[in-house]
């Protein structure tokens, strides 16, 4: 069934609500993309297929965001309560961003993350809110 | 902020004082078309058409009105389509500039209507404009050694700048902003702060609370109202307006990607390919380059510019800014004008903005930031839109 769906923001949401984080390869030059292209923009076919990969990786940019969207202050975040946001580089190669979290109550929001975080592996979770698209949650391993 | 004002108000502002810089005058019966860059006014106010309408408030209907957008990059990119119309040679007069009107709309909404230029997958993964350019100055530090210091030295020097521009909005030092904080706390009778130095002013979580780590409230520009133009003539004709043109000796412009798909999180990739192109028409290098305005948005996205744009090895940014070589007095003076970070940031007016730094520092009439020597004659703007999405560069020239 996944060979069918199109290569499109919505299919990889919706492999996201099912807890897979997919990604197109390019049978041509074999790149690998997440989220999903179904054109290569470098060989500029579309001889793609889906690919699920590990969600495994390592850290390499964060921030933690004490000045928050309206959307997010409704969620309960600000100055007070900040979050984390950061790039992971997946061991299969593509960078993911993604929300950042400790797995525990203090959690990224708190002193605890810092520069120094930047190198640690990294493990995929999937974080299903009231809307369409879930959100994608990385913790330490 | 102008909080009186509209765009049309801006827009009609920044044209006097262009009337008033032209040395010959000039007749705006001659302008034959409009260039403007603007974000989105659409949502700052409400209002996305402001082509026709600034093209009245002029007195230029019925001569074409085109909004080019680019994000942050806006009017930069009306420059280059101007000079595009010129070179073509189916225009000789045209007025190019930018304008954005964001005190309207409260900090949070403001936030809000620039998230409109961000890659819908970092908005999904929380971030925010500040919160990107945070985590692109979290890999630069890892990839370069550099630390908050070195953001530090940046704001500083822009202040310093600001501190010589009658134009800037935010137009105190550090150290007088500092003092000024200190007097207050005195007159009311509050604890005074005992702050040494503007470093450790800075470096205060009070006085400088974090915005998103490790940027803080002194590494984000501020939002801004404004509007600027420029006038641009064919060559042929420019002895008409003035015995001191400048010339446009290179253009170019540039896409980029996201942080999930960037060729580096440390440089911009927009950014290299507008220089290369703009260096190549100019027949020129980096070396030739005398003062440049570039896109400090935030503190670190400076450090990452002047080494983009071939001024600094790549990770040699931050030590450069360190040793002063882009304060007034160094070898590469960067943001003359107090940069984003203080003579403001009307987003879709910085592009054309930037320009008329450069064009007065060229013609001599910085006043108490003037560059020195009379061999000033080459200087380049740098614009760049959204996450990184679109930059154009432009070199102006002094001369033939």
């Amino acid at each position: 069934m996944n060979q069918q769906r199109p290569f499109t923001d919505r299919s990889y949401a919706a492999f996201l609500s099912e807890e897979q984080l997919m990604g197109s390869r390019c049978h041509d030059c074999k790149q690998l993309f997440i989220p999903p292209r179904g054109l290569c923009p470098d060989c500029h076919t579309e001889n793609l297929s889906w690919e699920q990969v590990g969600g495994r990786g390592r850290l390499v940019a964060l921030t933690r965001m004490a000045m928050v969207s309206p959307a997010l202050a409704e969620e309960g975040y600000g100055k007070a309560r900040p979050y984390c946001s950061g790039v992971i580089e997946l061991d299969e190669g593509p960078r993911v961003v993604a929300r950042l979290e400790a797995g525990s109550d203090e959690g990224f929001g708190q002193e605890m993350i810092g520069q120094e975080m930047i190198g640690q592996a990294m493990q995929v979770g999937f974080e299903h809110l009231d809307r369409k698209t879930p959100r994608l949650v990385f913790r330490p391993v | 902020m102008f909080p009186e004002s509209n765009s049309k108000d801006l827009f009609l502002e920044a044209f006097g004082d262009l009337r008033e810089s032209v040395d010959a005058g000039f007749d705006p019966a001659e302008i034959e078309a409009l260039y403007f860059g603007n974000f989105t006014n659409d949502f700052f106010v409400g209002q996305s058409h402001w082509g026709a309408i600034l093209s009245d408030a002029l007195g230029l209907v019925p001569a074409p009105a085109t909004r080019t957008e680019g994000a942050c990059a806006s009017s930069g990119l009306a420059f280059r389509e101007a000079c595009f119309a010129i070179a073509s040679g189916f225009y000789d007069v045209v007025l190019v500039g930018g304008v954005e009107d964001m005190s309207k709309r409260s900090t949070a909404e403001v936030s809000e209507g620039l998230a409109l230029a961000a890659i819908p997958y970092e908005l999904d993964a929380g971030f925010n404009f500040p919160g990107v350019f945070g985590a692109i100055a979290s890999a630069y530090f890892d990839k370069y050694d550099a630390t908050r210091e070195h953001l530090i030295n940046v704001t500083i020097k822009s202040h310093e700048n600001a501190s010589r521009n009658p134009r800037a909005q935010l137009s105190k030092s550090v150290r007088q902003m500092m003092e000024s904080k200190a007097q207050r706390a005195a007159e009311r009778g509050h604890q005074l702060p005992e702050w040494s130095d503007e470093r450790e002013f800075l470096r205060d979580e009070t006085a400088n609370p974090v915005v998103a780590s490790p940027l803080h409230m002194f590494d984000c520009c501020p939002i801004s109202d404004g509007a600027a133009c420029l006038l641009l003539v064919a060559d042929e004709i420019a002895g008409r307006f003035t015995d001191h043109p400048l010339h446009v000796a290179g253009i170019g412009q540039g896409s980029g990607r996201g942080l999930q798909a960037a060729d580096e999180l440390t440089s911009f990739e927009a950014t290299r390919a507008a220089a290369e192109e703009a260096y190549q028409m100019a027949g020129l290098g980096p070396g030739d380059i005398q003062f440049a305005e570039v896109h400090d948005c935030f503190s670190i996205a400076e450090l990452i510019h002047i080494e983009d744009l071939g001024f600094f090895e790549p990770g040699h940014g931050h030590l450069a800014t360190a040793d002063g070589l882009t304060g007034l007095q160094g070898s590469m003076p960067i943001n003359t004008s107090g940069g984003l970070k203080c003579k403001g940031h009307p987003v879709g007016a910085t592009g054309a903005a930037q320009l008329v730094e450069v064009w007065q520092q060229l013609r001599q009439q910085a006043q108490d930031r003037q560059l020195p020597g009379k061999d000033l004659c080459i200087g380049l703007a740098h614009n760049l839109g959204g996450t990184g999405g679109t930059s154009s560069v432009t070199i102006l020239r002094r001369g033939a």
